[in-house]
């Protein structure tokens, strides 16, 4: 058994009933469902918005719940990492790649009673959620033989020492996890020379946009008159 | 604490890494037009490469293993020995790498069957239709071979994570590879049930490291298997937010190996991928997951492992296995008789096929350790056998159908009269999937039968038995088209050399382990010691 092995993250209860007591624990309690709260709504307002820019943004939001969550764990490091490298560098990228690529803007891809599906799948969910968390007991004892002491959080140092000694290979698995997702991801978007088509400017965009809705409304107004 | 010595021990996953940049950075030497000849010579120097370097890695990992011959201690040490000696250093049968990579004799077997059919499947790509971009889609299999090794071999929530994302991922581009309207469909609706089903599994992951952090002080050991299962034993049988993250892991797992009801996925992706991109997905990553559903479920859940017997208190995770299994068997088979297209047709009997592999989980529900062992030896068997049995069939309508130009079963239609060769192999092949004694289908089927038997769930064998007799309906179609029907054509089927060898090789594969199963079994009896039961 691994007793070498460091923590990453330590989950708030250790500290609570020491620095504050019940009141402090009820507190934490509350802040982490506000952020929660925020995270989760945030994530919904991604998948049901209309404008994928307008999605972006609440993506954006979701992240900065997200590094919140880590710094009510103690997490400080992450949750900077989160901040730098998902606020600020992922949701730069995911705009750009929107705006590189839009070309149908405003398609809804949903049905209109999308919200039905989505309203059962929550309550079953919550249906074998609820009762099992509420009726679990948390406090077992501790099981014999060296279960290892309670960790000591000290940031970026063990996290540092864990990916070279204990989580090298989860590490080193990670990144190349990343280049395939970076390969696949060139596959998809590359289109060969012959088959590319010439960026747009401006004007242009806006002339063809005209163009495709004037021959949208001929074609209604043909149907129309057919009928 | 990670040691120069366990570097020989992920040799077969680094070896394939090396490949496949190899085979990324070779592209670029190739000479780039857009004429068809020169995009022919770059998609045959990528999958030479790729086919030759796995075959490579397969015979490495081969003698690494030592199955086949093992180094006396008292050898004569000179050069060849020294490098035989240092490669079985590294063999199966030591501890486990970091607490998160078992080397034992099940990722062994596991990589040889992983690394077997990517290699056959590479092989199976040399005169497929030319993709776009040939280097990308040949490291992009080899990618995922590495994700379905590591897969095999993880003992750690984290680790099984990192697996089952670095399989799946490159297996998404895949399956929309070609960039028309049915590949690119499969290709999203792969993506899309992935994601959501990985959701589902870390959250089950969550749930359980959660409380196991909880009850061993916040340390962070406790996404370890064999940790894990201490505190399920702790917990007792009662523990219904185990039971919970349990069900929620073989529900994100059943997703990925396409068991009913979380098979809704698979015969669109299967009809609509490239068909040896189906092939691999069919059996390489179904294999990969079952061993990791496998390791998860006895490794850290022995505990809650339950009972199947009909009559007894059903619960634990062998009655959700004889469950699933049940569900599985009957859908499939029944959802497959009336197919019109064969690659549909197919996909449904690898969903059933699924079913067949579950009974040899539900094993576990015998307490005796004998018939515990016997329900491993039978899941690996089968698991081997249906590899091996599935590209030969793949593998056989990917000839027809890059020939012929559909996947109709009426395009199969007088395929002897066309190609008898390519008719007898994808023949055996059928036979073996349908269970006909001489072939290596039969025995495995016989063997999970018998472990299932065992077990006390004879009522799960017996539907079983029937279902397997109504799958002989679909899979004669099959033959009656192939060699009664009349032929649209006389034209003569060609079927390249390339092709012709993969289907060859997995068909001679399924005869040889089906006259001769000691050869196998007798590798596959040692994958009793699993790292950490």
């Amino acid at each position: 058994m691994r007793s070498d092995r460091v923590g990453v993250l330590r989950l708030p209860y250790h500290y609570a009933p020491t620095t504050g007591g019940e009141l402090m624990d009820l507190l934490i309690q509350i802040i982490f469902g506000l952020i929660s709260a925020l995270v989760i709504g945030a994530a919904m307002m991604v998948v049901t918005m209309r404008n994928v820019i307008h999605s972006a943004l609440w993506l954006i939001a979701s992240f900065f719940g997200v590094a919140a969550l880590y710094l009510l764990m103690e997490a400080e490091f992450i949750a900077v990492v989160q901040v730098l490298v998902y606020v600020g560098a992922i949701s730069i990228l995911i705009l750009f790649a929107i705006m590189l690529t839009r070309s149908n803007e405003g398609d809804r891809l949903f049905t209109t009673y999308w919200w039905t599906s989505g309203l059962i799948a929550l309550g079953l969910f919550g249906a074998v959620l609820v009762p099992t968390l509420a009726g679990t007991i948390w406090n077992l004892p501790q099981p014999t033989g060296p279960a290892g002491a309670p960790e000591v959080l000290s940031g970026v140092e063990e996290l540092g020492r864990g990916f070279v000694s204990e989580f090298v290979l989860h590490f080193e698995i990670a990144g190349v996890l990343l280049t395939v997702a970076l390969i696949g991801a060139i596959v998809i978007a590359f289109e060969e020379r012959s088959r590319r088509r010439r960026v747009l400017t401006l004007a242009e965009e806006l002339e063809l946009r005209k163009r495709q809705q004037a021959s949208e409304h001929s074609a209604v107004a043909a149907a129309d008159s057919v009928d | 604490m990670f040691q120069i010595t366990d570097i020989p021990r992920i040799l077969p996953e680094i070896l394939l890494l090396v490949l496949a940049l190899l085979v990324l950075g070779s592209d670029i030497f190739e000479r780039w037009s857009y004429t068809a000849a020169s995009r022919l010579e770059r998609v045959r120097a990528s999958a030479q490469l790729s086919t030759i370097g796995l075959g490579l890695i397969f015979l490495i990992t081969l003698v690494q293993s030592g199955y086949l011959y093992t180094l006396p201690v008292d050898a004569p040490s000179n050069f060849l020995t020294n490098i035989l000696r240092n490669l079985q250093a590294g063999g199966p049968g030591q501890g486990v790498i970091t607490g998160s990579f078992a080397t034992d004799d099940l990722t062994m077997i596991a990589r040889l069957t992983l690394i077997g059919a990517a290699f056959l499947t590479s092989m199976l790509c040399l005169d497929y239709h030319p993709a776009s971009n040939p280097a990308e889609f040949y490291a992009l299999i080899i990618f995922s071979t590495i994700g379905m090794c590591l897969l095999a071999g993880a003992t750690e929530l984290v680790m099984i994570f990192l697996a089952v994302e670095m399989t799946s991922i490159p297996l998404y581009i895949l399956a929309g590879y070609f960039g028309d309207k049915r590949s690119s469909e499969a290709g999203i609706k792969y993506f899309l049930f992935g994601a959501m089903s990985s959701a589902v599994m870390l959250y089950g992951m969550s749930l359980a490291y959660g409380f196991a952090a909880n009850a061993l002080g916040g340390n962070s050991t406790a996404n370890d298997l064999t940790q894990l299962s201490k505190i399920a034993e702790l917990a007792g049988e009662g523990n219904s937010l185990l039971t919970l993250s349990m069900v929620m892991l073989i529900a994100g797992i059943g997703y990925k190996i396409a068991v009913v009801p979380f098979h809704g996925w698979s015969p669109d992706v299967y009809e609509g991928a490239p068909t040896p991109v189906t092939a691999f997905i069919s059996t390489a990553s179904k294999a990969a997951g079952f061993l990791v559903l496998f390791r998860l479920l006895t490794v850290a859940f022995p505990s809650l492992s339950g009972s199947a017997v009909f009559g007894e208190d059903l619960g634990g995770w062998t009655s959700i296995m004889a469950f699933l299994a049940l569900l599985t068997l009957i859908v499939g088979n029944l959802a497959a008789l009336p197919q019109q297209n064969a690659k549909r047709m197919l996909a449904y009997s690898s969903i059933a096929q699924a079913g067949f592999v579950l009974l040899g989980l539900v094993a576990w529900a015998s307490p005796q350790q004998f018939d515990r062992d016997q329900g491993t030896i039978a899941l690996v068997y089968y698991l081997v056998v249906y590899t091996l049995t599935n590209i030969g069939a793949f593998g056989g309508l990917a000839i027809v159908g890059m020939a012929v130009g559909g996947d109709d079963v009426r395009d199969l239609n007088g395929l002897a009269q066309r190609n008898l060769p390519l008719a007898v192999l994808l023949a055996v092949s059928v036979l073996s999937l349908a269970g006909i004694p001489p072939l290596a289908g039969f025995f495995a089927k016989f063997y999970v039968f018998m472990v299932g038997w065992q077990s006390g769930a004879w009522w799960l064998v017996i539907i079983a038995l029937i279902t397997t007799i109504i799958s002989l309906y679909y899979y004669l179609r099959l033959l009656r088209a192939m060699f009664i029907e009349a032929p649209v054509s006389m034209e003569p089927v060609h079927a390249p050399v390339g092709m012709m060898t993969a289907v060859g090789v997995s068909v001679l594969g399924v005869l040889v382990i089906g006259i001769f199963p000691n050869l196998v079994l007798g590798i596959i009896n040692r994958v009793q010691m699993v790292a950490g039961l």
